[in-house]
Formats: structure tokens, sequence, C-alpha cells
């Protein structure tokens, strides 16, 4: 009797010591599973980052180039918010700020053969380079009108970019090939039927129309509420394409802010310059074009440009002046 | 007792085990960042001789490898201006850009123009990158030899 009372204490021994090992061990390997999916996440996090750095250091060096990049296996998050523009792959916590880089993407890049199109950002002189960032899951369908606003646009969007022509009548008969985004642009002018839109097209895809009349202002018109508008005044032909391939008006906003301040910032540059050629001439005749009436057509930018205005008018204004001086062996102020 | 020994010491084993595996990540980790940091370094180097505003211009064409006198002038009398200070932070941290023109053989004349500089070299190591250029003094129509010398901390 004994015996076997001692056996019993042996057995739940056993089980007990058995449930405490395997949980242990079942921890353990819980905790591994979890610091390795940890360092999965950071680690693609990272190469997603160094990726992006490589880009944009090497697209830098070549201005006004097209490329369709390797196929990125994972998904990219762009953001906007009170931090600032920022970039990530989906759900990390710690994502990559752009603090100063003009980069226009649509909301989602990635798990495809990404598209790189780079442009200087001209105010008419060299601000800074552009980085037009899409993919080939990302469609883009612009409307013909009697204009022909959303067609130039067209035919400067290179072949490497999903994109197609056709109607607003012959939008109804569009089929879907399973982009993840659609972003469809047209003129201010042309009339097209929201609902149809909302009908034939899955609106997870699409959540804005790209509008643009023929002075180069900007309209995002959202789709599931037509009277919710965001306008933006009249651009630059770069600052237009960079509203097309975002398709957003919340990230369109972050990156145009960007580009105003650095136009600013460029622009009192080419102010100081004016005013040292102004010096550097003395009573040499040029020096009328370095006067303080044509110094004006510089702070009007900077000011529009400071205060988020319209800045086609006055980039203009430089660029009529400008012309004027080439005409003449003085030295042109950009 | 011999089945306790057994598990103790298994699980010693994947103890170690993962210690070891921990370490090994840490160090690629640690060695990845050192990449990074290299990176950036050279970025912003990278940074400073992709800047289109400095280059000579006419018109809409640009000389690469070509610098104007009086953008660089322009330059080193905005850069810290309490309003323009953050976005050339960003653009190029802690570095110090110097140019050093070259105007005539014997030195006497020669100019150096410090664009930026924010040093901070306490326990840093740096990265100096020396450029060749042209400086166009567009007013007297001449062209100077140059060099721009970067160097990033790090």
């Amino acid at each position: 009797m004994k015996t076997s009372k001692k056996a019993q204490v042996e057995i739940s021994f056993n089980w007990v010591f058995v449930l405490i090992a395997g949980a242990a061990i079942l921890f353990i390997f819980l905790r591994i599973i979890g610091t390795e999916t940890e360092f999965a996440q950071t680690a693609t996090q990272r190469r997603a980052i160094h990726d992006m750095t490589s880009l944009l250091t090497v697209l830098q060096q070549n201005p006004d180039s097209i490329s369709n990049e390797k196929r990125i296996n994972y998904l990219l998050e762009f953001n906007c918010n009170t931090e600032g523009h920022s970039y990530g792959i989906q759900g990390a916590t710690n994502p990559a700020r752009l603090p100063h880089q003009i980069i226009f993407s649509p909301k989602t890049v990635g798990e495809a053969r990404i598209v790189t199109w780079v442009k200087t950002l001209r105010t008419p002189y060299p601000v800074s380079s552009i980085l037009y960032l899409t993919d080939h899951e990302t469609m883009y369908i612009f409307l013909k009108d009697a204009g022909q606003t959303a067609e130039n646009y067209y035919d400067l969007f290179p072949e490497e970019i999903p994109k197609t022509l056709t109607t607003a009548n012959n939008l109804n008969d569009y089929e879907d090939e399973g982009h993840r985004n659609i972003i469809i642009i047209k003129n201010t002018d042309a009339n097209i039927n929201y609902n149809l839109i909302k009908n034939n097209l899955d609106t997870r895809k699409i959540t804005h129309v790209v509008s643009i009349n023929n002075n180069n202002e900007v309209k995002f018109i959202n789709i599931q509420n037509t009277n919710e508008e965001k306008n933006f005044g009249s651009l630059t032909e770069e600052l237009v394409i960079g509203a097309i391939i975002t398709g957003n008006p919340n990230l369109f906003n972050c990156t145009l802010n960007k580009a105003l301040d650095q136009t600013r910032i460029i622009t009192d540059l080419m102010l100081e310059r004016t005013k040292l050629l102004n010096t550097a001439y003395g009573s040499n005749p040029c020096n009328t074009y370095y006067s303080s009436i044509n110094q004006k057509t510089f702070q009007d930018l900077s000011n529009a440009a400071r205060n988020k205005q319209p800045i086609y008018g006055h980039v203009q204004d430089i660029k009529n002046l400008n012309d004027r001086i080439l005409r003449t062996n003085c030295v042109p102020i950009y | 007792m011999e089945t306790i020994t057994v598990v103790i010491i298994v699980m010693i084993l994947i103890v170690i085990g993962i210690v070891y595996a921990t370490n090994q990540k840490k160090a690629s980790l640690t060695e990845e960042r050192e990449r990074t940091k290299d990176i950036e370094a050279m970025t912003t180097a990278t940074n400073v001789l992709s800047m289109d505003f400095l280059k000579c211009t006419r018109g809409s064409a640009t000389r690469e490898t070509c610098i104007d006198y009086y953008k660089i002038k322009a330059l080193n009398n905005n850069v810290f201006k309490e309003e323009n200070y953050l976005h050339f932070y960003r653009l190029f941290g802690e570095s110090k850009i110097e140019i050093k023109i070259i105007k005539n053989i014997t030195g006497k004349e020669n100019e150096n123009i410090t664009i930026y500089s924010l040093e901070d070299t306490e326990n840093k190591t740096s990265i100096i990158i020396k450029t060749p250029i042209t400086i166009e003094d567009a007013v007297w129509n001449i062209n100077y030899f140059g060099i721009m010398e970067v160097t990033a901390y790090r």
C-alpha cells in the first residue's frame, strides 16, 4: 500500500514537471518567433529605407530620367500627418521621414515593378529635383476634352507609367484590369457622371478625381462626396504632374508645401544675386536690369510661395524679364 | 532523475543557442547601422554636388561642374537666415562646405568661401570629398578654377 502511494506521488510529480518544462519550452519558442518576426519587420523596413535612399541619391544625378525599376516585394505606404511627410512598409512603427525631399507618389506603392521619373522643378530657374514615384499597379485614366488639357498631360506622361486616354462616355465601359489604384484626370469643364464611376469601378481603388483647367489650377474631387473639393491655385507644369501622380490631396499638399518652401528659399537667393549683380555692374547700362523694380518680380514670387498662393504668373514674369536680358550682352538674372 | 538531467541539459543548450543567435543578430544590425551612417555622409556630399540652383545657367541650359560666383556669394549671405536654416540643415546636416577659388597662381588673391558650416567634431569621424569645379564670374566673363571641399561628420 505504501509503495503504491509513493508511486502515485512520483507519477503526479512527473506530470507537474512535464507541464512546467513544456510551458517553459513553449514560452521560449514563442519568444523566438516573436523576436524573429520583429527582426524580420525591422530588416524589411531598413531594406526599404536603404533602397529608397540609394534610389534618391542616384536619381539626383540623373535629372529628367525615367526608369522602370525592379519589382519590390513589399508595400510602401506614404503618409502626411502632423509629423510631416513619411513612408515605410505597411504597419511599421518607425516610418522614415521625408523632411525636404520632393517626392510625389500615390499613397501605396509596391508589390509590383516601380517606375521612377525625375524632373527638375523650375520657377523658372532650377529649384530642386522632383521624384515622381509610382508602380505598375497604379493606372492613370485621362479623359479627352475639347481644350485638350488632360490630353496634353497624357502626352507628357512616359510610356513606362500605366496610362490610358478615353472619353467621359467610354469611362463606363472601362474594364478594370486588377490595378490596386486608379486615378482619373479630367479638364475642369468636362462633365462626368460620378454615380456611374462609383457603380462601375471599385471605390476602394479610386478616391479622388484630379481636375485641371487651362490656367493649371488643380482640383481634387472626392468620389464619395463630390461637394468635397480641394483646390490648388495656378501651378507650374511639374507640380500639376505631381498632383496627377499622387491622386491624393493630402499627400499632394504635403509635397507642394515643401516645393513652395524651397521655391521661396531659392527665389530669395536669386534676389540676393540680382542685388550683387547690381553692385558689380556699378554705373554700367546693364544695371537697369537689376534695379529695384526688377528685383520686385523676385520679391513677388517669394511672397506668393511663402503665403502658398498661385505662383505661375510670377514665374512667367521672371521668365519674360530674363528673355529680354538674353537678347543683350548683360548677365541673365538666372 | 535521469529524465530531469536530460531536460535541464536540453534547456541549457536551447538558452545558449538563443543567446548566441541574438548576439549575432545584434552584431549584424550594428554593422548595418554603421554602413547607413557612411551612406548618410556620402548623401550630404552628393546633395552639395547636385545643387542645381548653384550651377551656371543661360536661360534653361545648365552647365554641369560650373558654379556661378554670384550664386555662391548669395547662398553664403542667406544660408544662416533663421527662416532658411532648417532647410539647409536638413540638406547638409553636420558638415562644412567650402569653395576655394584659385584666382592667381601665387595664391595671394585666392578666395575661400565657406557656404555652410555646422561642425560637431566631438567623438565624430569625418569624410572629406574634394571636387574640382569651374567658377564663373559672368559680369567680368572670367572662369576660375576651384575646389569644392565637403567635410561630412558622422
